[in-house]
């Protein structure tokens, strides 16, 4: 079997364990539970948004408090150093010349025609960038990136900056493969976003894991960079059940 | 247009369904002037097949005359008369420059329903449910086309429709049987469920038997002597 399409990927997620304490608990623990049956009823990005809107209300039920990421947890060594924070690596082998694949990666610009979640990115200067995200429930979710390692035809590697809304790092490799005439990428991300881990869990629940997104980001590059463009069909069908 | 339409378990209707549009610069719209029932598409009528939504149109052995064409469409033009294999390739990928058409790794929009139920997906078909694709098929008055350079086989004025319409499937399925075997000349060959293969539980029903249905010379001759399209590699249904 040819390596082509072949996915590596793990998302590394874990539980929280806390016990009950006072009333105001039971009242988030409720809500939580109430938005938690309506998402898992409708396993759309409605309910996605809900089962978002419950990760913090269930966080604060069960352990008495905030989650500490919405508090002050933006500097990116302390929220992702070590094993903390959520990680995902997803690789994808596209048939074209790794110079031509790091181009276009290199203009974070594009970006966005295969990443659906991302709204734009705008270069600000050689190191630093600007993020837009569609969040939950349509909110904008925004961010300054700066590269912190980049080696032409090699890697790139970024960190979000302090006082952004998401805390984000990670890395790309571009390896050249099949005596050049492929070339394979590796994603590494690692964010602790506004939800922390326990958000990743439940968006696991509603059938959108962040791995999944980003190997579904990864396949849309190669279609686009390979057929020169991304597969559609008119049904919306897709679209419904792919949010 | 008008279309056959899936509607659940045994419950296939003619209904209006919405007109294809082009919807991605490789695309083409076709006005369909022939299309065949499958082997398969049975399956689909019993309900044996998952993704399969109500409304979907139906059809992947087709063909037609070009109405409308994409920007990056090089090799077809409005009034070319062609023939559409069922499987949807994009001609550049890994499998496509192999000319293993149906795993094809960039037309099927849905592969991730796919690799769910099956561990991998294929290439993206026409009329053969969301896990495949979702692409409306061929059994319509109108369907579109994707990657319109990599699949369609232009046919030639001399040839009638019913000369050429089963090179969308049926003649490239048996073709591939017979090289798969592979058959050589002076070969007897023992052919189960020639005659466009009757429904699938009568073929399950004699090859449970092993009992020689018929013996098929066109076929063999076929193999031995005749030419095929590219496509004979990737029939699959």
């Amino acid at each position: 079997m040819s390596s082509a399409g072949v996915w590596i990927g793990d998302a590394n997620i874990e539980r929280s364990t806390v016990g009950f304490k006072d009333i105001e608990r039971w009242i988030s623990a409720a809500t939580a539970a109430a938005l938690l049956t309506y998402s898992l009823r409708h396993r759309s990005l409605v309910g996605l948004a809900a089962a978002a809107a419950a990760t913090p209300l269930a966080f604060r039920g069960l352990a008495g408090r905030w989650p500490r990421s919405f508090a002050d947890e933006t500097e990116t060594r302390r929220a992702l150093g070590g094993d903390r924070g959520i990680h995902v690596r997803e690789s994808v082998r596209i048939e074209k010349p790794l110079a031509e694949v790091y181009r276009f990666w290199r203009q974070f610009g594009n970006l966005p025609l295969f990443m659906l979640n991302l709204e734009r990115v705008t270069e600000l200067d050689e190191k630093r960038s600007h993020w837009v995200a569609n969040g939950p429930a349509g909110i904008h979710v925004e961010w300054d990136a700066e590269i912190i390692n980049e080696v032409e035809n090699k890697v790139i590697g970024w960190r979000s900056l302090p006082e952004s809304d998401v805390v984000t790092a990670g890395s790309v490799n571009f390896d050249a493969v099949r005596q050049g005439s492929e070339t394979q990428i590796s994603v590494h991300l690692q964010y602790a976003p506004p939800a922390g881990k326990l958000g990743a869990a439940v968006a696991t629940i509603v059938g959108r894991e962040p791995s999944q997104t980003i190997r579904e980001d990864l396949r849309r590059l190669k279609q686009l960079l390979e057929a020169g463009e991304i597969p559609r069909t008119t049904s919306s069908f897709e679209a419904v059940s792919r949010q | 247009m008008k279309a056959v339409c899936y509607y659940g378990k045994e419950d296939v209707r003619v209904e209006t369904a919405p007109d294809p549009e082009i919807l991605n610069p490789r695309d083409v719209i076709l006005k369909v002037t022939g299309a065949a029932i499958c082997g398969s598409d049975l399956h689909i009528y019993g309900g044996y097949i998952p993704t399969m939504e109500k409304g979907d149109v139906l059809g992947h052995e087709f063909m037609g005359e070009v109405v409308e064409v994409g920007e990056a469409v090089t090799k077809l033009v409005v009034g070319d008369r062609v023939v559409v294999p069922f499987t949807i390739a994009c001609g550049q990928c890994y499998f496509c420059k192999q000319e293993l058409w149906s795993l094809c790794d960039n037309s099927n929009p849905n592969a991730w329903m796919a690799e769910q139920l099956n561990g991998f997906s294929g290439s993206g078909l026409f009329g053969y449910s969301h896990m495949y694709g979702g692409y409306p098929g061929g059994q319509a008055e109108y369907v579109r086309v994707p990657f319109a350079d990599v699949g369609p086989i232009k046919v030639p004025d001399s040839l009638s429709d019913e000369q050429v319409l089963f090179l969308s499937d049926i003649f490239p399925t048996g073709y591939m049987a017979a090289e798969n075997c592979p058959i050589r000349p002076g070969d007897t060959v023992a052919v189960w469920g020639v005659r466009t293969r009757r429904t699938g539980r009568n073929q399950k029903r004699l090859h449970a038997r092993g009992r020689a249905r018929d013996r098929d010379r066109s076929l063999s001759r076929a193999a031995r002597h005749g030419r095929c399209s590219r496509e004979s590699r990737s029939a699959q249904l």
